[in-house]
C-alpha cells in the first residue's frame, strides 16, 4: 500500500494521518511546523510550492487560536470561508496535493482541517491568438479552469447553466468540466459524454485535445468531431444552441460538441458581420476548401491523361511551363506538396520571427530557384501555393490539417485513373463523411439528413430575424 | 473487419500501381496536332499534313508540319509517328482542311472517322481548300499555332463576316438530315495566306458548287438568323451607291401547300444601318427610296441564288426540312423529284434604322 | 424490430426513387426511342413515365396493405418454398441489375476515356467503394443517394450550351408516327425508368410510410421532366439519321460545351457520373444483400462481399459491347415483365387473399 500513495484509499487499509504526512515529507517542498504545548500542539503542513504564502501569513497564522484544546476552537477565528473538516486521511492527501493547508492537532489524530490557499499562478486573460477576429470580443481562455468557467458564466448568468466536474488521469488528476444548459441540451448527449470521460483509463490529460481524441464516436478518421476553440464567446454562443462544452484544467482551449462538418467552417466573426458579408465569406471558405482538395489532383489528372480538356490558350502556357522538366506531373506535385508541408512544419516549430524568415526563404527563394533550375513548373507552384493558402482559410485549426492530409490520396488516385480517380476518391470521402457520427448525430447534418431550418445557418448565414429557430433542434430522449 | 479493409486497400494500392494499364498522355510528352489537311492523290490514296506547334520557352510557337500518304486516316497517323519525336494525338485538332479535289470524291468517308473518334470534339471546323490543302498550313503566320490561327479566322468570319455557322456537328447534321445538304467554308491559299472566299456547297458528301462573292451575304441571310458587320452594298442608279450593314435579319418560310408544286414563299426581314451613300442628302423620303431599291436588289439576288441551287439540285438552305416539318405526307424520294421545279418567291423587307452620325 | 434510427423520413424516398430512375441510361437513351418514334419520341417519354407512375402506385398499395417488404409478402402469400423461390428471382434480378448498370458505365469509360483500362483493377476499386457504402447501412445509402442527386445537379446547366444549335422545328409535325411505333418506343423508354423496385425492400425502413407514395410520385414526375427535356433538346440538336449513329447522345452534347477554362466537357461528365451511378449500383446490391440475408439468415456483410466478387467476375465475363448489349436487353425484358406484369398480379393476389382471409375470419 505504501508503494502506491496515489491510489485511492481502501477503507480497511486506510493510512492514518501520520502516515500520509510521513509519505509526503519525502518531498523537499513539503513543509511541516508545529507550535503550542504538549498535547495541544497544532501541526500545520502544506506544499510550499503549491500554496499562496500570503494567505498563510496574512490570514491564517495571526488568527489561529494557539491555546485552545480542540481543533474547532483553534480555527474558529479564521477569516476564511470554506474550512473543510475531514476524517479521511486520503481526503487530506488529495487536498494537500492541490494547494490546501492542513491543520491537525497532535492529540486528536482522527480529524484535520483543510484550508484552501492555492496560489493562482496563471496567465491573465489575453487576446485570442488562433481565432483572432477584428471585431467582436477579445477575450480568450486561459489555463485555469476556474477563470475559464468564470468567463463563460459571466456570459450566461442563468441557473440552467450546469457544470459537472470530473477528475481524469492517474497521474495528472486533471479536472474536467462538462457544461451544458439544462432544457436546451440533449440529456442523452451529456450522459454519454460524462460516461465516456469517466471511463477513460489514462495516466495524464495534458490538454483538452486528449479528451476530444479519446471520446469521439469514430476514432479512425482524420476529421475532427469536436471543435477546439479559445473563444469564451463562441463557447457561450453554442451552449445556447444546445451543445455541450468540455473544459479541462490546464488547457486554454475548450471543446464543443457534437460538432458537424459545416460548423468547422463557421467563424465567430460570421455573426459579427452583416449577413450578406458573412454568407459571402462562408461560401468563399467552402469554395476554398474544395479548391484546396481538388485543384492539385485535377492538375495531375489533366496533365497526365486528359490534355483534351484544356482550352487551346491554356495548353500553350502549360506546355511552356513544363518544357524541360524531367519529372512526371505526379512526382512534381507530390514533391511540391511535401515541400509546402515541410515549410509549414518548420515554421510551426520555430519562434515567430524565425518562422517568418523560413516562410520567405521557402516561399520565394526555393520556389523561384526551383522553377529557374527547371525542376518544377511555375504553374504548379502557383497551384500548390494557392491550395495551401486556401487550406488555411478554415477557422478551426484541426480542419485545416485534415484538408491538407486528405489531398494526398486524391493525388495518388488522380495519377492512377486520372479524373475518374479524383471522382472515386471524392466518393470515398463522401461515404466516409456519411459514416461518421458525432455523439450519435450524423456528421453531415444539416446537409444530410437535410434540415431546412438549420440550413439557414450552414453554408450561408441568413439574417438573425430568420434564424429564430435554433439550428440544433431540441431532441427528446 | 477494419484490419481486413486496411490490408485489402494496401494490397490494392500495390496492385493499382502496376495494373491499371492506362496509357498516360503527359502534356509535354506528346505532339498535339492542331490542324490537319487532306489532299487527293487517287481514288484510294490521299496525302495528309498535320501541323504540330512546338512551344518554345521564350513563348514563341514554331509550327512544324508532317506529311504522309496512305489510304486510311489512322494509317496516316502511324506513318506520321514514324517521323516525329513524340507520338501525335488528335484530341485538340481545331481545323480540318480538305482539298476541293478530294471533296469532289465524297467526304462522307473522311468525316465518318472523325465522328467515330471520341477524342475529336464536335466543334472542330471543317473547311475546303480551293487548291492544294497543304499550302494553307505551311506558312507560319504570327506567333500562334496554325490551328488556332485558322480556327480564329473562321470564327470571326462567322461572328461578323460572310460565313454562316459551321462545324463538324452541323456538317454531320445536314448530311444526315433528309431535307438538307451540308456546306463548308472555302479557303483559298494566296501566297500561303489563307483567304476565306465563300461557301462550298455539297450534295450529301460531294462537293458541287462554290459561291461567288456577291452571293455570300445573301446566302448567309437565307441560311440563318444573322447579324453581319460586313453588310452589303448596291448600285441604286447612275453613280448612286448605298451601303448598309445588317444588324439583324430574319428568315421565315410560308409554305401554303407542302409537297406539291405550288410556290414556296420566303420572307426575309432585315434591319440595317446606313453606312455609305453617294447621294446628297438623306431624309426620310430618301431612306424609303433606298430601302425600296435595295429590297429589289436583294430579292433579285436571292431568287437568282435559289434558282441556281435548284439547278444544282442541292438544298443547303434546308427547304426540305421546312417542308418535312409542315406535312404528314413527307416522302424523301418524291421531294427530291419536286425540288428542282418548285417556284420560289422571296419577299424582302428592309428597314433602315439609323443613318449614321450625320443627316 | 426496426431501429428508429435506421428509419428515414418519407421525403428522402424522393431521392431514392429519383436516383435509381436517372442512371447510366441518361447518357444514351435517346437513340433507342428516336429510332422507333422519331420526332414523337417525347410522347413515348411521357407515356412510359405515366405507366410507371401507375406501377409505383401499385407497389405502394401492395406495401401499404401488407406492411412488410417483398420477402415477407412472398412468404405470407405463397408459403416458405414457393415464396423463397420467388424471392430468389427478385434477388437475382437486383444483383444482375447492379451488374448491368456497372458494366454499362465501364463501357462508357472504355469507349470515351481509357480504351485500355484494366477492367479487373477498376472493378476492384469500385467494388471496394460499393462495399464501403453498403456496409455503412441504409442511412449511409440514403445519404449517398441524396448527395448523388444534389452534387451532379449542376450538370443540368450544360443543357443551355447545345441550345445554340437546336432546331425545335424538328419536333413538328406532332404525331406522325403510328401507335405501334410509339408503343415500341414506350417500351424501350421504360428501361430508363426502371430500378425503383428496390422500394419493395426498403419500404419498412421509411417512417410514416403512407406519405412516401406522394414523394415517390413526385420523383417519377421529375424524372419524366428531365428525360423529356433531354429528349426534346436531342430531337432538336440532332437530325434523325444522325442520332441513330450516336451510342451516347448526351455525351456528344457535352462536347459542344466550352467554358474559358475547360473544353470537352464530356470528360468531366463521365467523372461526375461516378457519383451519379454509385448510389444506383449500391441500392441494387443492398436490396439483393438484404433479401439474401433475410432468406438464408446470414450476416449481410459476407453476402455483399460474395455479391461484389460476382460483380467483378461478371464484368470481366461480359467482354465486348455486343455481349453487354445483349445482357442489357435481356435484363430490361425481364425487368419490364417484373414491373408491369408481376407487380399488378401480386397486388391482385394479395387483395384476393386478404378478402378470403377476412371472409374466413368472419365465418
Amino acid at each position: 500500500m505504501k508503494k502506491f500513495p496515489f491510489q485511492k484509499s481502501n477503507h480497511s487499509l486506510a493510512p492514518q494521518f501520520d502516515e500520509v504526512i510521513q509519505q509526503l515529507k519525502e518531498s523537499k517542498d513539503f513543509t511541516i511546523f508545529m507550535f503550542g504545548i504538549e498535547h495541544d500542539t497544532l501541526c500545520i503542513s502544506y506544499f510550499n510550492t503549491l500554496i499562496d504564502t500570503d494567505i498563510l501569513h496574512r490570514d491564517l497564522l495571526p488568527y489561529l487560536n494557539k491555546s485552545s484544546s480542540t481543533l474547532e476552537a483553534a480555527v474558529s477565528a479564521l477569516p476564511i470561508e470554506n474550512l473543510l473538516f475531514t476524517q479521511k486521511p486520503a481526503d487530506m492527501q488529495k487536498h494537500l496535493l492541490t494547494g490546501y493547508i492542513s491543520i491537525t492537532m497532535e492529540g486528536k489524530k482522527d480529524q484535520a482541517v483543510l484550508v484552501k490557499a492555492d496560489s493562482q499562478k496563471s496567465r491573465t486573460v489575453s487576446l485570442p491568438e488562433v481565432e483572432f477576429s477584428v471585431i467582436g470580443p477579445k477575450e480568450s481562455l486561459v489555463e485555469s479552469l476556474d477563470t475559464n468557467l468564470n468567463l463563460i458564466r459571466k456570459r450566461l448568468p442563468i441557473q440552467e447553466l450546469k457544470v459537472e466536474e470530473l477528475t481524469v488521469g492517474k497521474l495528472s488528476k486533471s479536472r474536467v468540466a462538462v457544461l451544458h444548459i439544462d432544457g436546451i441540451c440533449n440529456k442523452k448527449n451529456v450522459s454519454t459524454v460524462i460516461q465516456r470521460i469517466s471511463n477513460l483509463d489514462v495516466k495524464q490529460i495534458i490538454d483538452s485535445s486528449y479528451i476530444s481524441q479519446m471520446i469521439v464516436d469514430k476514432k479512425n478518421t482524420p476529421f475532427p468531431q469536436f471543435i477546439d476553440t479559445e473563444r469564451p464567446d463562441r463557447l457561450a454562443a453554442v451552449l445556447g444552441e444546445g451543445k455541450l462544452v468540455i473544459l479541462v484544467d490546464g488547457a486554454p482551449h475548450g471543446l464543443l460538441g457534437p460538432a458537424t462538418l459545416v460548423e468547422f467552417f463557421t467563424a465567430s466573426e460570421d455573426y459579427f458581420l452583416n449577413w450578406t458579408m458573412a454568407s459571402f465569406f462562408r461560401l468563399v471558405r467552402f469554395f476554398a476548401v474544395l479548391f484546396s482538395i481538388l485543384i492539385t489532383p485535377i492538375y495531375v489528372a489533366i496533365l497526365t491523361y486528359h490534355y483534351e480538356l484544356l482550352p487551346k490558350n491554356l495548353i500553350n502556357t502549360l506546355v511552356i511551363s513544363r518544357s524541360g522538366i524531367p519529372f512526371p506531373p505526379i512526382l512534381e506535385a507530390l514533391v511540391l506538396e511535401l515541400v509546402i508541408e515541410l515549410l509549414r512544419e518548420a515554421g510551426a516549430r520555430l519562434p515567430t520571427k524565425v518562422g517568418q524568415t523560413i516562410g520567405i526563404v521557402g516561399g520565394i527563394v526555393i520556389g523561384t530557384a526551383s522553377v529557374e533550375a527547371g525542376l518544377t513548373s511555375n504553374v504548379l507552384l502557383i497551384i500548390v501555393a494557392l491550395s495551401a493558402l486556401a487550406s488555411f482559410t478554415t477557422p478551426v485549426y484541426q480542419m485545416g490539417n485534415t484538408i491538407r492530409l486528405i489531398r494526398f490520396p486524391f493525388l495518388l488516385m488522380a495519377y492512377y485513373i486520372g479524373i475518374l480517380g479524383v471522382a472515386i476518391s471524392f466518393c470515398f470521402m463522401l461515404i466516409h463523411l456519411l459514416r461518421i457520427t458525432t455523439l450519435g448525430r450524423p456528421y453531415l447534418e444539416p446537409l444530410y439528413p437535410p434540415k431546412l431550418h438549420s440550413l439557414k445557418d450552414s453554408l450561408i448565414r441568413l439574417p438573425f430575424s430568420l434564424l429564430s429557430k435554433r439550428p440544433a433542434p431540441k431532441q427528446k430522449d | 473487419m477494419r484490419i481486413k479493409t486496411i490490408v485489402l486497400s494496401s494490397i490494392m494500392s500495390l496492385f493499382l500501381s502496376g495494373c491499371m494499364d492506362i496509357e498516360p498522355t503527359v502534356l509535354n510528352e506528346i505532339n498535339i496536332a492542331t490542324a490537319v489537311s487532306y489532299d487527293y492523290i487517287d481514288k484510294d490514296h490521299f496525302t495528309s499534313t498535320a501541323v504540330i506547334p512546338y512551344y518554345m520557352p521564350d513563348k514563341k510557337v514554331n509550327n512544324v508540319t508532317f506529311t504522309a500518304t496512305a489510304s486510311l486516316s489512322k494509317d496516316v497517323r502511324q506513318k506520321m509517328n514514324q517521323q516525329t519525336d513524340k507520338p501525335i494525338y488528335s484530341g485538340k485538332i481545331e481545323v480540318i482542311l480538305y482539298s476541293k479535289e478530294l471533296a469532289k470524291h465524297d467526304l462522307t468517308r473522311m468525316t465518318d472517322t472523325l465522328i467515330r473518334d471520341p477524342s475529336v470534339g464536335n466543334t472542330v471546323y471543317l473547311a475546303i481548300v480551293d487548291g492544294k490543302a497543304e499550302d494553307v498550313l505551311i506558312k507560319q503566320l504570327g506567333n500562334v499555332d496554325k490551328g488556332t490561327y485558322l480556327s480564329n479566322a473562321i470564327e470571326h468570319n462567322i461572328q461578323s463576316g460572310i460565313l454562316p455557322k459551321t462545324n463538324l456537328h452541323l456538317f454531320s447534321y445536314a448530311q444526315n438530315a433528309e431535307g438538307m445538304d451540308p456546306f463548308l467554308p472555302i479557303i483559298k491559299p494566296k501566297n500561303g495566306n489563307p483567304l476565306i472566299t465563300g461557301v462550298a456547297l455539297f450534295n450529301q458528301g460531294e462537293f458541287v458548287y462554290q459561291t461567288k462573292e456577291h452571293e455570300n451575304v445573301i446566302f448567309k441571310m437565307l441560311v440563318e438568323q444573322s447579324s453581319n458587320k460586313e453588310g452589303f452594298s448596291a448600285k441604286l442608279g447612275e453613280k448612286l451607291f448605298a451601303s448598309v450593314y445588317n444588324i439583324a435579319s430574319k428568315v421565315s418560310y410560308n409554305i401554303p401547300e407542302p409537297m406539291t408544286n405550288s410556290p414556296i414563299i420566303i420572307n426575309l426581314n432585315i434591319e440595317a444601318v446606313l453606312r455609305e451613300f453617294t447621294g446628297d442628302k438623306v431624309d426620310k423620303k430618301e431612306i424609303r427610296k433606298i430601302e425600296k431599291k435595295m429590297e429589289n436588289v436583294l430579292k433579285k439576288r436571292a431568287e437568282k441564288l435559289i434558282v441556281k441551287l435548284q439547278k444544282l439540285d442541292v438544298d443547303p438552305l434546308g427547304v426540305g426540312e421546312q417542308v418535312r416539318t409542315r406535312t404528314r405526307s413527307w416522302d424523301k424520294k418524291e421531294w427530291e423529284k419536286l425540288y428542282p421545279n418548285i417556284p420560289f418567291q422571296v419577299n424582302v423587307k428592309l428597314n433602315i434604322l439609323e443613318s449614321g452620325a450625320v443627316e | 424490430m426496426i431501429n428508429k434510427n435506421e428509419q428515414i423520413s418519407p421525403f428522402l424516398v424522393f431521392f431514392l426513387v429519383l436516383k435509381v430512375q436517372i442512371g447510366v441510361g441518361v447518357l444514351g437513351f435517346q437513340r433507342l426511342i428516336i429510332k422507333s418514334a422519331g420526332n414523337d419520341a417525347w410522347i413515348a417519354v411521357i407515356a412510359a413515365g405515366l405507366l410507371f407512375s401507375i406501377v409505383i402506385w401499385c407497389m405502394f398499395t401492395l406495401l401499404n396493405s401488407q406492411k412488410q417488404d417483398l420477402m415477407g409478402i412472398h412468404t405470407q402469400l405463397f408459403g416458405k418454398v414457393l415464396g423463397g423461390f420467388l424471392n430468389m428471382i427478385w434477388i437475382t434480378y437486383w444483383l444482375l441489375m447492379g451488374i448491368a448498370v456497372y458494366r454499362a458505365y465501364v463501357e462508357v469509360v472504355q469507349a470515351w476515356m481509357f480504351p485500355q483500362i484494366n477492367v479487373m483493377t477498376f472493378s476492384i476499386v469500385f467494388a471496394l467503394l460499393i462495399y464501403y457504402t453498403v456496409s455503412g447501412g441504409f442511412q449511409v445509402l440514403t445519404g449517398i443517394c441524396f448527395l448523388g442527386v444534389i452534387i451532379p445537379s449542376y450538370l443540368i446547366l450544360t443543357i443551355f450550351f447545345p441550345l445554340e444549335y437546336t432546331e425545335f422545328r424538328n419536333l413538328l409535325p406532332v404525331w406522325n408516327h403510328s401507335y405501334k411505333e410509339i408503343a415500341l418506343a414506350t417500351r424501350d423508354m421504360s428501361l430508363s425508368y426502371m430500378g425503383f423496385s428496390t422500394l419493395l425492400m426498403f419500404y419498412p425502413l421509411i417512417k410514416h410510410q403512407k406519405k412516401a407514395n406522394k414523394w415517390a410520385q413526385l420523383a417519377n414526375i421529375l424524372s419524366i421532366l428531365s428525360y423529356l427535356l433531354l429528349t426534346i433538346v436531342s430531337i432538336g440538336f440532332y437530325s434523325e439519321n444522325q442520332i441513330s449513329r450516336y451510342v451516347w447522345a448526351t455525351l456528344s452534347f457535352w462536347s459542344i460545351v466550352e467554358v474559358p477554362f475547360i473544353e470537352r466537357f464530356e470528360y468531366i461528365g463521365i467523372a461526375t457520373w461516378v457519383i451519379f451511378i454509385l448510389p444506383n449500383i449500391c441500392l441494387f446490391i443492398w436490396a439483393a444483400t438484404k433479401g439474401t440475408s433475410v432468406l438464408f439468415k446470414v450476416e449481410p456483410n459476407r453476402i455483399s462481399i460474395l455479391f461484389l466478387v460476382i460483380l467483378i467476375v461478371m464484368s470481366l465475363a461480359l467482354k465486348d459491347r455486343e455481349t453487354v448489349n445483349t445482357f442489357q436487353d435481356y435484363m430490361s425484358y425481364v425487368g419490364f415483365i417484373l414491373y408491369t406484369v408481376y407487380i399488378p398480379i401480386l397486388l391482385c393476389l394479395s387483395y384476393i387473399m386478404s378478402k378470403i382471409r377476412k371472409k374466413t375470419h368472419e365465418n
